[in-house]
């Protein structure tokens, strides 16, 4: 039984051309006398005609095409969510008069002496952020009891410092704060207000980063005029892939007819200034063709496909 | 695949193109392994992207000790065997949620066949699919690289970081079970 086990092992290792010639001699040999593993040879052999005849399905271009455009859009919230201590260097990294403007919550620890007016021993940290309540003004929420012993108390809660900011559009300051109020605010009208800044302004320059959150709203936002906005500052961008992937996006995607007139039409124009589409470009309009309602956007990508054939 | 190395040191410097390129060139093996390892087109995309979202957070830290595509194949096999793992350990498909799968198996494109075999070949599919699924994680994924992408015992034990010996027992049970599964259609 044991012999007949030892053989067994090396059918599937035959069937791949995985023995050495010393074993396949020897199983040659085993199997000329054995019937019992010839009868299994010929299962397995059985079923890898089987499998044969039934190959393992592979992914369309439309499921790799989704697959992309869905991972893009995870690659960018993973772009902005960078590691604490990277936001901590880059707050700490900018000129003092915009530190409070990043308006810091931070958990922060304090200890009060309810009866000598005492703070804990040795919690420098403590003090510090103990002395900062009164001067500064800070809101405090999220008030949370800690412990006790004795007369002296332990406390945790979370201060936010409401900041204004001033300064031009292409600073890099005044663009980080916009990109996070666009990827974190929950309301619509602050989401809209910040990118309504940089859409009303046409001398404004867009940094990565705030390219990167243009184009998860583009495809991520529930407001319509929200994306609307960051399409229009993203037509104004420079013309790469990031943005005809978001353009793409938003024609194969987009509930909005007026945003996909609005995307196929930056399409177009990225053309016209001499972004040719790749074959990438021009299966997703393929797509598009197939799927889409709107004549307008079927004409405008039949177009696009038209003249890149010319050429 | 020192075109590979040129755009990784790109991609490093923040060049995002560089870093499209680069996935562009991989990407759908990622996506045919995960589809030929999970059947199921959701599954397949879910795992896609966790495997790039691991390839851009570790790329920093790749070291050229070996091609890019070997280690973003074996993120891959990783990625699946843990979420293999995190589908058994307790989600439960409704039959809404089938239907739901059906839908989405579509996009994973099988050979054209005639309309006269079309209903077979769904069942023997199903069948399939269904011995496949009685493989424990390990086993399903050696029989894959080994059956369906023809990686050879010594390339999968790499990528598995196991002996040679462990992959032929995986590679064994694999074929005896897929065998005892559907001896009824041969």
């Amino acid at each position: 039984m044991a012999r007949h086990k030892h053989y067994q092992r090396m059918l599937p290792l035959q069937l791949y051309g995985e023995l050495s010639q010393g074993e396949k001699k020897e199983l040659k040999e085993h199997l000329s006398g054995c019937n019992e593993c010839q009868k299994e040879l010929d299962k397995i052999k059985q079923l890898h005609g089987l499998l044969a005849r039934h190959p393992m399905p592979e992914p369309s271009e439309e499921m790799l095409r989704e697959s992309r455009m869905h991972f893009q859009s995870a690659l960018l919230g993973e772009r902005l969510r960078a590691p604490v201590w990277d936001r901590m260097k880059e707050f700490l990294s900018l000129p003092s008069v915009y530190r409070p403007a990043i308006g810091v919550t931070a958990a922060v620890l304090l200890a009060v002496g309810f009866l000598g007016g005492r703070l804990v021993p040795g919690a420098r940290e403590t003090q510090r952020y103990a002395r900062l309540m009164p001067s500064e003004g800070l809101h405090v929420t999220n008030v949370r009891y800690i412990g006790g012993e004795g007369d002296d108390v332990e406390l945790a809660f979370d201060s936010v410092t409401p900041v204004r900011l001033r300064g031009r559009i292409n600073s890099p300051e005044v663009q980080k704060v916009l990109a996070r109020a666009v990827m974190n605010s929950d309301n619509a009208g602050v989401r809209l207000r910040a990118v309504g800044s940089l859409s009303a302004n046409p001398e404004a320059r867009i940094e990565p980063e705030t390219k990167a959150a243009l184009l998860l709203v583009l495809k991520t936002d529930r407001n319509d005029g929200v994306r609307k906005e960051a399409l229009q500052v993203l037509l104004r961008s420079t013309a790469d892939r990031e943005v005809r992937d978001g353009l793409l996006y938003v024609v194969l995607n987009d509930s909005n007819p007026g945003l996909r007139i609005a995307a196929i039409n930056g399409l177009a124009s990225m053309q016209t200034s001499g972004y040719q589409p790749d074959e990438e470009t021009l299966r997703a309009l393929r797509q598009s063709l197939a799927n889409e309602d709107n004549m307008y956007v079927r004409v405008k990508a039949r177009s696009i496909i038209d003249e890149e054939k010319v050429q | 695949m020192s075109a590979d190395n040129d755009l990784i040191l790109k991609a490093r410097d923040g060049d995002m193109t560089a870093f499209s390129e680069l996935l562009h060139r991989h990407d759908r093996n990622v996506l045919a392994l995960a589809a030929q390892y999970v059947d199921n087109a959701e599954e397949a995309k879910d795992i896609f992207q966790e495997v790039l979202i691991r390839v851009y957070k570790g790329l920093p830290r790749f070291q050229f000790r070996s091609e890019f595509g070997t280690w973003v194949h074996r993120i891959t096999v990783n990625v699946c065997l843990s979420h293999r793992r995190r589908v058994n350990k307790g989600i439960h498909v409704s039959l809404d949620q089938a239907g739901e799968e059906n839908h989405a198996m579509q996009q994973l494109q099988s050979k054209e066949q005639g309309p006269d075999h079309a209903a077979i070949d769904a069942d023997t599919a199903w069948h399939i699919h269904n011995a496949l699924q009685t493989l424990s994680p390990r086993q399903r994924m050696v029989f894959t690289l080994r059956h369906y992408q023809g990686h050879s015992l010594k390339e999968i034990a790499g990528i598995l970081r196991c002996t040679d010996g462990t992959v032929k027992r995986y590679l064994f049970t694999a074929t005896q079970k897929m065998r005892e599964q559907l001896e009824g259609i041969f």
